[in-house]
């Protein structure tokens, strides 16, 4: 178990090295000259050369890889040409929004989709169990920038019952996690909690949406799958029934391949998430990426994505454990 | 011959007339076959299709409401939508369909070797694909879309960088378990040269699973092209592509909802139509083919 879980760590440490090497590369092969865009555009070549004595691009590459990645390591990402402002702060002031978005449309998956999973393959009515597959398949056909303009211009413009866009129209919480609906609720601001729950709805959904579409055609199949199996005959056999049945045979069985997906949802919401921010202007690390590439600011852009991508390696890792504690089975083939 | 490594080539494209009916047998074949079809038939006849230059701007009629003569309406440079959503499916098909051709080359053939040829370059190979499946494709695409500059050519690139990387699990799986089959070991024995062995004895009985892959991701490589398009990193206005028509629609989402509706609706339709259509491939074909079927269910997961 400790050498599965220390391979693991290492696996992950590996993927962020050279995530980090490839955010590195991907840098230098943008088409902008990072000297010219930091001086300016109307800078001197002298002055253009002085910066580009400054931020050491006149070094070999190997070196300013080195520099990068020990910069990397004291958490220094660098400064942002949009809002002046080093990039390791703004991120700091974005990230807690789109965490906060991704949680929730994550909860919103977890409460539909398993259920309906389940429900599609043995509900009755039939008819519906059947409508509900096929609305699994149009789920996943609905991109989510398109579905949250669609929310936008249905649930606000029509019937007015959520709003716009943002995060809040009330008076900011005191910053205290950076995660606004915790923030109200720490300093005990009702109404706050309720303004900034209501704008988080339609962001949230129209994230959710193609996740829970996923979910249920997973469940679906997994969930067929050990109907049949050899050990739930038996257990059927043996006498068990109804709720019994479910949850100490079938759902048991269910949990670790389930727990695999709903990692990889995490993940994907993360990367969902940016389209989602700009529709609604959800003032998140997404928000932030789109509004650097529209400032030709590159380098942002690639060490929030990689930030980003980071979050989903550690969220898999977390996955891959948990499995081993939940399904003895992994536990005994390690051992 | 009745072990594992049976199943792996006793898979075959059906190439009958009859397989093909029986695809159509369901409802859902039949209706994302039609939807496929009509998609298809509409990128390659888009623009001789559309009534007006898709391009062409009619200042008298900024932003009018679908009519006889705009059957969709108009944008807010008096373009017709219409027009420019028939336009639109050749910028997003031919890009899908050249994201999915370059990855499907690239991840099958990474794969197929690195199953072929084992030790510590198929080793390798086989980390690289692990690495690749384990970074989220969208995100990656966009780092790799912005590095590369806006355009759809860039976007292509960017896509069949990150996607490429399930074809070589599934040819890897697939080819490990093949290259010891008996036709594999007649095919050594008659002298055989190894890139004929792979393309013409190999390839083909692993290529079901990854045809169904290549359906299916027509489908989330349509959807990210317009994603990227979106967030004005793809196909720049007054290019008629989907995803940047619906960025401009946003400014005019709450008085002019024929802007943002139709092209969202032709993205939305392409899409479905290929997930389903693929997902009954799948059914069908992947059937008898018990690994490409694991495969191809690790990978959705």
């Amino acid at each position: 178990m400790i050498r599965y879980v220390a391979g693991r760590v290492l696996a992950t440490v590996v993927l962020l090295l050279v995530t980090a090497v490839g955010t590195f590369l991907l840098m230098r092969v943008v088409p902008a000259d990072p000297a010219q865009l930091a001086a300016g555009l109307n800078a001197t070549p002298e002055q253009v050369a002085r910066v580009r004595e400054q931020l050491g691009l006149d070094q070999p590459l190997y070196v300013q890889l080195f520099q990068f990645l020990g910069n990397l390591l004291r958490g220094d990402l660098g400064t942002s040409l949009m809002t002046h402002r080093p990039v390791a702060q703004d991120i700091a002031l974005y990230f807690p929004a789109t965490l906060e978005l991704v949680v929730s449309s994550l909860l919103l998956v977890l409460v539909v989709g398993l259920p309906l999973g389940v429900y599609a393959v043995s509900g009755r009515p039939r008819f519906l169990a059947g409508m509900t597959r096929i609305g699994a398949f149009i789920a996943m056909g609905l991109p989510s920038f398109v579905l949250a303009l669609l929310l936008q211009i249905i649930v606000f413009g029509e019937l007015g019952w959520a709003p716009l866009g943002g995060r809040t129209s009330e008076p900011k919480p005191p910053r205290i996690t950076g995660v606004q609906t915790l923030d109200y609720l720490l300093v005990g601001d009702v109404a706050g909690f309720r303004d900034t729950a209501a704008h988080l709805v339609l962001p949230s959904i129209a994230l959710a949406v193609g996740s829970i579409g996923l979910i249920v055609r997973y469940v679906e199949s997994e969930y067929d799958r050990v109907r049949r199996s050899d050990y739930l005959v038996t257990a059927r056999a043996k006498g068990a029934i109804g709720g019994h049945l479910f949850w100490h045979h079938t759902a048991r069985n269910m949990l670790p391949s389930v727990l695999t997906i709903v990692g990889m949802v995490f993940g994907w919401s993360l990367a969902g998430s940016v389209l989602v921010e700009s529709v609604f202007s959800w003032p998140g690390l997404g928000t932030y990426i789109l509004n650097s590439i529209s400032a030709f600011d590159y380098s942002p852009v690639i060490i929030s994505t990689l930030l980003l991508v980071g979050c989903f390696a550690i969220i898999n890792l977390f996955v891959d454990i948990a499995h081993v504690i939940v399904d003895p089975r992994v536990k005994a083939n390690l051992a | 011959m009745t072990t594992a490594p049976m199943t792996a080539h006793t898979s075959r494209m059906p190439r009958g007339l009859a397989s093909f009916l029986r695809l159509l047998e369901r409802p859902e074949g039949a209706i994302s076959f039609v939807m496929t079809l009509i998609v298809v038939v509409i990128a390659v006849a888009g623009p001789a299709l559309a009534p007006q230059n898709p391009e062409a701007t009619d200042l008298g009629a900024v932003l009018s409401p679908p009519s006889a003569a705009h059957w969709f309406g108009t944008d807010e440079a008096g373009r017709d939508l219409f027009s420019r959503v028939l336009a639109g499916a050749q910028y997003t098909m031919a890009a899908a369909v050249v994201v999915v051709l370059l990855s499907f080359v690239l991840g099958t053939a990474i794969g197929v070797i690195a199953g072929y040829v084992g030790g510590w370059v198929g080793n390798a190979l086989a980390r690289l694909t692990d690495l690749f499946l384990a970074f989220p494709a969208l995100l990656i695409a966009i780092a790799v879309s912005a590095a590369l500059g806006q355009g759809l050519p860039q976007t292509v690139v960017a896509l069949a960088v990150v996607a490429w990387s399930s074809y070589a699990r599934i040819a890897y799986v697939q080819t490990v378990s093949a290259r010891n089959a008996l036709f594999v070991d007649a095919a050594r024995t008659m002298k055989t040269p190894a890139p004929r062995i792979l393309t013409r004895h190999i390839f083909p009985t692993i290529a079901s699973p990854l045809l169904i892959k290549g359906t299916m991701d027509l489908a989330f490589a349509a959807e990210w092209i317009a994603a990227l398009g979106f967030i004005g990193l793809g196909a720049t206005p007054p290019t008629p592509e989907w995803g940047a028509m619906i960025a401009s629609s946003r400014n005019y989402a709450l008085n002019a909802w024929w802007y943002v509706t139709f092209p969202s609706l032709a993205l939305m339709f392409t899409i479905v139509g290929f997930v389903i259509f693929g997902g009954v491939l799948e059914r069908q074909f992947a059937g008898r083919n018990q690994l490409g079927r694991r495969a191809l269910r690790e990978l959705r997961a």
